[in-house]
């Protein structure tokens, strides 16, 4: 039997395993895939509670999270490639003009 | 028409302007046309928004996605007011880059309406998507710039952290779900006071941990402060105060909004907001101000000012879960919020004015002797920097002086102490900047500064005088913020 505690055991899994791949890569695309993982787990958790509530309300928040993650790969690919042109590497330790 | 379009009427009249202005720069030529149209528009849909809206009390709906109370109605104005000053220094500052900024003002907009989504928001939802409607809109302004390096290298760093920072708060808003079954502010509040926590105490602290630290992150509070001093270095001057003043007065609005509507139902929750904000307030002035005082770029130190200027305001929001205190303190910290504004944009204009067009940002050095080369524009910038070292007969004082009165009152005698010494210190990098103004260092030349048009001096000149008259006569301001709250 698949419990509420299952769907949220494998989401904060998703999660951690996005949260290391944000911290450790040093691609900034990798980087970024890393944290659609970390937001695709909050997915799985409103979809999980919204059905578990019997309501709709985990599944329309679901729809939002997914249209913002659009708009954010699609901003993101620009700003990238923005900063491919400059440095001819997509590496984010090229991104240190600027510390402390 | 019904209540429920006019509790939006702010959020869509700058939502209506920003597709205008995207439209229009598909045909206008000139920044500078774009730019007068961005701000004559701000002004009269969405300032004539919230002053109707203002002089009928506001409206509220029950159950409805936003709440257009006074409250929600105070921040819309700041935010016009914030835009309309940004948009109007940004018009010399691009040209001055020679930098192409039609789409410039429709981003600036948009970046508007998404703050005052996230200040009237009461639920989740619309919660997250003022917060994402902002940050995003932000991003693409931090890189502007595309000639210079630091620009598009502040854009790619603020994105990938605010991207990393918005997770932690979805996580953290999934996890308040799935504590009370509802995901408007009223129906979470109803869950917390009766105790009916379906998947118990352990996930709902959880999530509020985790939507704090997304909160922190926005908040620029320290430990969660990293990303702002690359990005405010890095970004287009007007932009930085955009971001600095706008996104930091957002993120603390959307902050009092859910507390006071949610959080205040549970004790436990009250009782660690309190302890938390307090906490990571003071660490932010303290740490902040002493790694402000080691900089030498104008505006990396602004950044951690405003950095500093956050963990004062921290103060003040951890303060209003104390219930006696709370109405004195929420008048306090618009005060504070309200004089931030005037004070911190005016300090980032003074930047964007001496900051040469090949450059992104300029050392102490290009400050020294300004005094003699530059009188007035030095003038007006040691009023700002006084104001935000809190020096008496500014207004920066008297928002400092609020916020530590209303915690002696209770009774938080170590708080404000600590913070007061931590003011003492951020006292010190401000003089020096002043210092550096009037008295050049032996054998140094006065630096010289770019031509300034008409329309940035008037602009310092309205917010200097600003600065000092609500310093003197604080009674237009403190009038308008008393007895705001949630409707």
């Amino acid at each position: 039997m698949i419990t509420i505690g299952h769907y949220l055991v494998l989401a904060s899994f998703l999660f951690v395993v996005g949260l290391i791949g944000a911290l450790t890569r040093k691609s900034a695309i990798i980087v970024f895939l890393a944290i659609e993982l970390m937001l695709n787990s909050v997915n799985l958790v409103f979809l999980a509670l919204g059905r578990y509530f019997g309501q709709l309300d985990g599944a329309v928040f679901v729809f939002f999270i997914m249209a913002v993650s659009a708009a954010e790969a699609a901003i993101g690919v620009a700003i990238t490639v923005a900063f491919i042109r400059r440095n001819k590497t997509t590496a984010i330790d090229a991104a240190n003009l600027m510390k402390w | 028409m019904s209540d429920l379009l006019w509790g939006t009427l702010p959020i869509a009249a700058m939502g209506l302007a920003a597709c205008l202005m995207f439209l229009l720069a598909a045909v206008l030529k000139s920044g500078r046309t774009a730019g007068v149209l961005g701000i004559l528009s701000t002004l009269i849909l969405g300032g004539g928004s919230v002053l109707v809206l203002w002089s009928q009390g506001g409206k509220v709906v029950p159950a409805a996605l936003v709440s257009c109370d006074k409250l929600a109605l105070f921040f819309d104005g700041l935010f016009v007011l914030v835009a309309s000053l940004v948009m109007a220094l940004s018009l010399e500052y691009f040209d001055k880059k020679k930098a192409h900024h039609v789409e410039l003002y429709g981003f600036i907009i948009l970046a508007t309406a998404g703050m005052m989504g996230l200040a009237s928001a009461t639920n989740l939802i619309t919660f997250y998507l003022g917060l994402e409607t902002m940050s995003l809109s932000f991003y693409v302004l931090a890189g502007f710039l595309r000639a210079h390096e630091n620009s598009v290298e502040a854009s790619l760093k603020y994105f990938l952290l605010g991207a990393f920072s918005s997770a932690f708060l979805l996580l953290g808003m999934a996890f308040l779900y799935g504590s009370s079954a509802s995901l408007d502010f009223g129906g979470i509040a109803t869950a917390l006071s009766t105790g009916a926590i379906p998947l118990g105490e352990p996930i709902l602290y959880l999530g509020f941990f985790l939507f704090l630290v997304g909160l922190f992150f926005k908040l620029s509070l320290i430990p969660f402060h990293f990303w702002a001093p690359d990005v405010y270095q890095g970004a287009p001057t007007p932009i930085t105060a955009l971001m600095a003043v706008g996104g930091k007065t957002a993120a603390a609005a959307g902050a009092i909004r859910i507390f006071l509507s949610v959080f205040t139902a549970s004790q436990g929750l009250a009782d660690k907001w309190f302890h938390l904000f307090m906490a990571v307030g003071l660490m932010t002035i303290f740490v902040g101000s002493m790694i402000a005082v080691t900089q030498r770029h104008i505006k990396r130190l602004l950044a951690y000012s405003s950095v500093v200027h956050a963990g004062f305001i921290a103060l003040g929001l951890g303060a209003l879960a104390v219930a006696s205190l709370r109405e004195q303190m929420l008048a306090a910290v618009l005060f504070y919020l309200a004089a931030y504004l005037l004070m911190n944009v005016g300090a980032f204009a003074v930047a964007g004015v001496v900051e040469r067009p090949e450059n992104y940002d300029e050392t102490l050095r290009s400050y020294s002797g300004l005094g003699t080369t530059a009188p007035y524009l030095a003038a007006l910038f040691s009023v700002f920097m006084l104001s935000l070292a809190g020096i008496p007969l500014t207004v920066g004082f008297l928002g400092k002086f609020y916020i530590f009165g209303a915690l002696v009152k209770g009774g938080y005698y170590v708080v404000a102490s600590l913070g007061l010494i931590g003011a003492v210190i951020a006292t010190y990098y401000y003089l020096k900047v002043v210092v550096a103004l009037y008295f050049p260092a032996a054998g140094e030349e006065p630096a010289q500064v770019p031509k300034v048009g008409w329309t940035t001096l008037a602009l310092l000149t309205v917010m200097g005088a600003g600065t000092l008259y609500l310093g003197i006569f604080p009674g237009l301001l403190t009038g308008l913020v008393k007895g705001l709250g949630i409707g």
